[in-house]
């Protein structure tokens, strides 16, 4: 496949203590390479301290590498700045772990999303409401929701907005860093779904951080597994999840709580028997408003 | 991990060690008292662990605050909580009893462990002082003591060279030996009745593992009837025996976990067990598949949901 991002042997070196000769240096992120094609979902998963974030921060240049290359549609942009680096960053955004201090408690839904157009310096045709209404739709959010403050929405209603706002220019390459670990699990299944129909939709590359495995195993192509700062294992997710080689991969894995399966198999043959009972699965019951 | 143990109810037989009456706990609105729990009703016994799973804005913490006692200012319990203490042992009316009582409870008979344990250490005082803490209050233990017992309990939660440790700061810890810590305070005086409040939900999957089995064993142990408070299903299928489902501050479905897994009647019930990804199951849940993207998400706090 042609790589659409792609960060060859990255290494960042944080300075934890001391100065000049003494100083030292912790290695978050040590010889890290992986590549996002469009279409294709890469999750990078580790457990806190294992540099996933810190290599996802680095791929889209919120943070320099100490070393390392990062290219975006076959262009070098590792040391780009200014103007260069914007129109880069037109093709690749992010969506957040924690959806309200990503946004503005002080700006509407409307300056929100159109944030990142403001920063490219790229007005859109059709004039922005319309667009920022569009883009709201496309995320299951009423369109005049556009002049309401992000302390007005639920947990699952900001994170859509972060969604719509990442939108907003367009990109090809969508990076989530834990964007859905915040959520309840409903609300995470109906954004997972939204972005896997995004991603259907437009081609998006998605470059996904989580620390949930069973998520990842939802919705990932590729894996990666990050321990301190390396790649410990990488490979399809079908060969990662059911075929570990990696000693911590298993052990990440076997940490994982599972339901009974007796219980699911019996909750399944159950629900289909109902299903076929009334002649379509049962349909979750709209909720009472308070 | 193996389910707990069930341990008799010691006592008098037939009360169970907590017993929870049509519990109604409301805060004051702008438009006048906001219902959070309406009319729920359990029991916890001892040796036993009730699972109360709820999404956000659900009213299971309001519910394990009502019960220790904790609730914010202005907001108000009714209906019945009774412990089985040693003063009272068919029950102990907790809605109605004072500040002093409560405070003679807390920590002793009944204990809590929060979420996030940094928010629950004292960052100024070393953790074998803290740990102690509610053994030198409830008990009158002495310094010596106290420091002797803590070095005790660390060792059991699973903190390494506990002689060591128990003159260290919670900042020298990390995040799981922070938890392990808070359940040394919590279990010091080897309390009755145990709330945990999503107390893995903030770690690591390998660390939460092994919380879990540390938590279970102690139950073990010590017979702690226990409520554990979870919005993770997976979870909560591991650590209890009964469940109890809320949804706005109302009961959906309560019974034994075998039942609510794999024969749940509600349909709240069902959409949550749907809704959890599996990890052995690379087929997204059915609200993953197909069709279109649901244009309401549940628990909109606001009026003007999409058409």
């Amino acid at each position: 496949m042609n790589a659409l991002l792609q960060v060859e042997h990255l290494v960042k070196e944080f300075a934890v203590s001391g100065q000049g000769l003494r100083r030292q240096t912790l290695r978050a992120v040590d010889d890290v390479s992986f590549s996002v094609s469009p279409g294709e979902t890469v999750a990078v998963v580790g457990e806190s301290g294992s540099g996933k974030s810190t290599s996802a921060r680095l791929a889209v240049r919120l943070l320099d590498a100490t070393s390392g290359t990062v290219s975006f549609a076959g262009e070098d942009i590792t040391g780009l700045s200014g103007r260069r680096l914007n129109r880069f960053r037109g093709g690749v955004q992010v969506v957040f772990q924690d959806p309200f201090s990503s946004l503005n408690p002080k700006h509407t839904v409307h300056d929100i999303v159109t944030a990142p157009l403001r920063y490219q310096g790229r007005a859109p045709r059709r004039g922005s409401r319309s667009l920022v209404g569009d883009l709201l739709e496309r995320v299951g959010l009423d369109p005049a929701a556009m002049d309401r403050y992000p302390s007005q929405f639920s947990g699952g209603q900001a994170q859509r907005i972060g969604i719509a706002r990442a939108l907003a220019v367009d990109p090809q390459i969508l990076v989530c860093d834990e964007a859905v670990s915040a959520l309840d699990v409903s609300v995470q299944a109906q954004v997972l779904k939204l972005l896997a129909d995004l991603q259907l939709e437009r081609g998006l590359g998605f470059l996904f951080i989580a620390h949930d495995l069973a998520v990842v195993r939802q919705i990932a192509d590729t894996v990666l597994v990050m321990q301190q700062g390396r790649v410990v294992e990488r490979g399809t997710r079908d060969e990662v999840f059911d075929r570990p080689r990696h000693d911590y991969t298993k052990t990440l894995l076997d940490a994982v709580p599972r339901i009974n399966p007796e219980w699911e198999a019996r909750r399944r043959a159950g629900r289909s028997a109902s299903a076929a009972r009334q002649d379509g699965p049962a349909h979750p019951t709209e909720r009472t408003s308070r | 991990m193996t389910a707990p143990t069930t341990r008799p109810g010691s006592g008098t037989a037939g009360v169970p060690l907590l017993e929870v009456r049509d519990l109604q706990v409301g805060v004051p609105g702008r438009d006048g008292p906001l219902a959070l729990v309406h009319g729920l009703s359990f029991a916890v016994d001892a040796g036993r662990t009730l699972g109360i799973v709820g999404e956000s804005g659900s009213g299971k913490s309001m519910t394990s605050l009502a019960i220790m006692g904790l609730l914010p200012p202005g907001a108000t319990a009714s209906g019945s909580v009774r412990l089985r203490t040693q003063r009272h042992p068919e029950g102990e009316e907790l809605l109605s009893a004072g500040a002093g009582r409560l405070r003679g409870l807390r920590g002793d008979r009944m204990a809590m462990i929060f979420q996030d344990p940094l928010s629950c250490l004292n960052p100024y005082y070393r953790v074998g002082v803290q740990v102690a803490e509610a053994h030198r209050v409830h008990r009158g233990s002495s310094r010596r003591q106290a420091r002797a017992l803590a070095v005790d309990v660390l060792g059991r939660v699973g903190i390494p060279r506990p002689h060591q440790r128990v003159d260290d700061y919670p900042y020298q810890f990390s995040g799981g030996m922070r938890q392990r810590i808070m359940i040394a305070m919590s279990l010091v005086c080897e309390p009755d009745l145990l709330i945990a409040d999503e107390p893995t939900t903030a770690l690591d999957v390998t660390v939460q593992a092994q919380i879990l089995a540390l938590l279970s064993d102690l139950q073990r142990e010590f017979g702690t009837g226990m409520i554990y408070i979870t919005h993770d299903l997976a979870v909560v299928s591991q650590v209890a025996e009964d469940i109890l489902v809320l949804r706005e501050g109302r009961p959906v479905e309560h019974g034994p976990a075998e039942q609510i897994f794999s024969d749940p009647q509600q349909d709240y019930t069902r959409e949550l067990l749907d809704a959890v990804p599996r990890i052995d199951d690379p087929v997204p849940a059915p609200h993953l598949q197909g069709g279109t993207t649901p244009l309401r998400p549940p628990g909109t706090s606001w009026g003007g949901g999409t058409p």
